[in-house]
């Protein structure tokens, strides 16, 4: 993606993203306490964002390098490493939210496979992730639990 | 206040807190030397766990893990050539040539007494300005306080790296984040957008952990897994003498106020300061072609100005409320986690808070003095621990603290997203300083403006009759053009 188009794409989310807060911020209703509404702030934060974003755009567009495309292969291991720790992340928010898993389980679960995901796959990588799934979950339950007495999922 | 210093050291040197500086400062040394894991990452983390203690001890873990942090980045740099921590960027310049010219030991041994040193004359300045500032900040009012908090938003935006207009979209993505949730003048609910949950607005350890944590360890899972090599240290003891001290007295005191002095402006931490201390060094000294290839001159101007930023930081969180660094942020949440409001009523209301943060800054400061001078070889065998074995047990980690605030399992999406969100920063190249320090701000600010107004019945121009208020917004005028002025000088 070249600079001109992620820059317009920023400038879209900050367009949208202002809109959507000047409307929930314009239909707080005025009270009875204050003459200047809970609404004010949003909506002037609103326009600001939706103002800077135009900036940016404007300033972007002037810019001659900015229809430079980067160079291929932009993609690699490394955005796939990040990729897969985010949805492991989301996962192991998920089954505690649902209640599906109980946390120890949970958080097992997570620390081998999140462990494997950044090593080397091999017997050596799967041992270790073992050990150290099973020594810091075992650390974390025991010192949330007993000693900052937290209810874990 | 002398009086009130000593009892505070009393308590401090006391077995439960010296314990929690100790384990602080050690921690904190360790994390500021990995590569790729920094102090705020470790405080955010380890804010959570502090809920239940006194504020004391808080302070005490926080404060000492603030210090380290900002010390141990030296090993790193040192041994490695790459900084361990954001503020050793510079450090990297001198001490990895001396240590490749087989004087790892000079090198590490030159850093640790400039951090010393900086961290004392910060600590001074902390002592010694705090007091009269915050006296002059119980002046403010409404008016002043709002002026002052945009002014200070307008520092860290043009002081932040690259575009200022993604500084000042930073920030204002920031002051959004802190809206939603039961509005505090009129008590009525705002941008909650349906969800019950964000009733009490996002929890803000859960932003900051999401913020600086995740992003951070997704980041660094994406990095190369190479293995960097690390420079061995001889066995043999080697000591630098008074006179290496002495040639450079010049240089630690002016590194070190420079350090202070840019620690005290909002928002901007420990490697402007070392950055700005090492030009001045090489510009003033008669051997400028030295810098670079391994010269004392060097690692002493970054090790003592970026400790000297730790103090000098805390002066406007302390007396004003506003976070002097990223740390200092997340320090304000600690505060607030405790029932503390930081600002110039702190000094009436809880005199020990103010004088812990002092006492436990310097007992940490001469605690990273001992552990680093004799434990170095140990904490450079701590950074050989590959990132793959501490990335998951640090991202389970940010799990449990942000769900062990509240109990709340929505707090663990907010701080999933804040983190995706801190990831875009990193994509977009949006600074993440003006966004925390606009999250955290907000609430004063807004409170102030329309307090302000209603006092006022929504006149403006009293904004610009108050000398104080006037004097903020011009500030925050000139910050705001300053990169034009900066375009049309390129020199």
């Amino acid at each position: 993606m070249n600079l001109l188009a992620k820059e317009t794409l920023l400038s879209l989310i900050c367009f949208a993203l202002a809109g959507l807060v000047y409307s929930a911020a314009d239909q707080i209703p005025p009270s009875l306490l204050a003459q200047v509404s809970a609404g004010l702030v949003p909506k002037l934060l609103a326009v600001c964002l939706a103002l800077l974003a135009a900036i940016n755009l404007v300033l972007v567009v002037f810019r001659t390098t900015a229809r430079i495309d980067p160079p291929a292969g932009f993609v690699n291991a490394g955005h796939f490493r990040m990729l897969a720790l985010l949805i492991l992340l989301g996962l192991f928010t998920a089954l505690l939210d649902q209640g599906l898993l109980r946390f120890p389980v949970a958080a097992l679960a997570f620390v081998f496979t999140a462990t494997l995901v950044l090593s080397r796959p091999s017997w050596r990588a799967m041992l270790i992730a073992a050990a150290i799934a099973l020594l810091s979950v075992g650390l974390t339950v025991f010192v949330f639990t007993r000693v900052f007495t937290v209810i874990l999922p | 206040m002398i009086e009130g210093l000593l009892t505070s050291f009393g308590t401090m040197l006391m077995p439960e807190a010296f314990f929690f500086i100790l384990f602080g400062t050690l921690s904190g040394i360790i994390i500021g030397a990995i590569p790729g894991l920094n102090g705020a990452m470790l405080v955010a983390l380890s804010l959570p766990l502090t809920y239940g203690w006194s504020p004391l001890n808080a302070i005490a873990l926080l404060v000492g893990q603030y210090v380290g942090s900002i010390s141990g980045g030296l090993v790193s740099a040192t041994l490695l050539n790459i900084p361990g921590s954001p503020s050793s960027l510079m450090t990297t310049m001198d001490a990895a040539p001396m240590a490749k010219n087989g004087r790892p030991e000079r090198a590490l041994q030159l850093g640790i007494m400039a951090s010393f040193v900086g961290g004392v004359v910060s600590w001074l300045a902390l002592v010694f300005l705090s007091p009269p500032l915050a006296r002059l900040a119980l002046a403010f009012g409404p008016h002043e306080y709002f002026a002052l908090v945009l002014a200070a938003l307008m520092l860290i935006a043009s002081l932040s790296d690259g575009s200022m207009v993604k500084a000042l979209i930073s920030a204002a993505l920031g002051m959004l984040a802190a809206l939603p949730g039961i509005d505090m003048i009129t008590a009525q609910p705002r941008l909650d957008f349906g969800f019950q949950q964000m009733a009490a607005g996002f929890d803000v350890l859960a932003v900051l952990i999401g913020i600086f944590a995740i992003t951070q360890l997704v980041c660094d899972a994406g990095d190369s897994p190479t293995r960097f090599e690390r420079l061995r240290l001889s066995s043999k003891r080697v000591a630098i003498g008074w006179r290496d001290l002495r040639a450079q007295i010049g240089n630690l005191l002016r590194s070190s106020v420079i350090g202070t002095w840019i620690g005290i402006l909002p928002g901007v931490g420990g490697s402007i300061g070392s950055i700005v201390a090492y030009a001045t060094a090489k510009n003033m000294s008669r051997t400028p072609e030295k810098f670079g290839t391994g010269c004392d001159d060097g690692i002493i101007a970054s090790e003592s100005a970026n400790n000297a930023t730790v103090g000098g930081a805390l002066i406007p969180m302390i007396t004003m409320g506003i976070p002097g660094s990223i740390i200092d942020v997340i320090l304000i949440a600690a505060l607030t986690l405790h029932n503390v409001r930081p600002g110039p009523l702190l000094f009436q209301n809880e005199p020990a808070i103010v004088y812990g943060f002092m006492s436990s800054m310097m007992i940490a400061n001469i605690l990273m003095l001992v552990i680093m001078l004799f434990g170095i070889r140990l904490i450079a065998r701590l950074i050989d621990v590959p990132q793959k074995y501490l990335i998951p047990v640090l991202l389970l980690l940010c799990v449990v603290g942000t769900y062990a605030v509240n109990n709340r399992i929505f707090d663990v999406w907010v701080m999933l997203a804040f983190g995706i969100l801190g990831i875009a920063f990193r994509w977009f190249k949006i600074p993440v300083a003006p966004f925390v320090i606009g999250f955290i701000l907000t609430p004063v600010a807004e409170t102030n403006l329309r307090t302000a107004l209603i006092t006022s019945e929504d006149d403006l121009s009293t904004f610009l009759t108050r000398p104080f208020s006037a004097a903020f917004l011009l500030v925050a005028l000139l910050m705001l053009f300053l990169p034009l002025l900066r375009r049309k000088k390129p020199d």
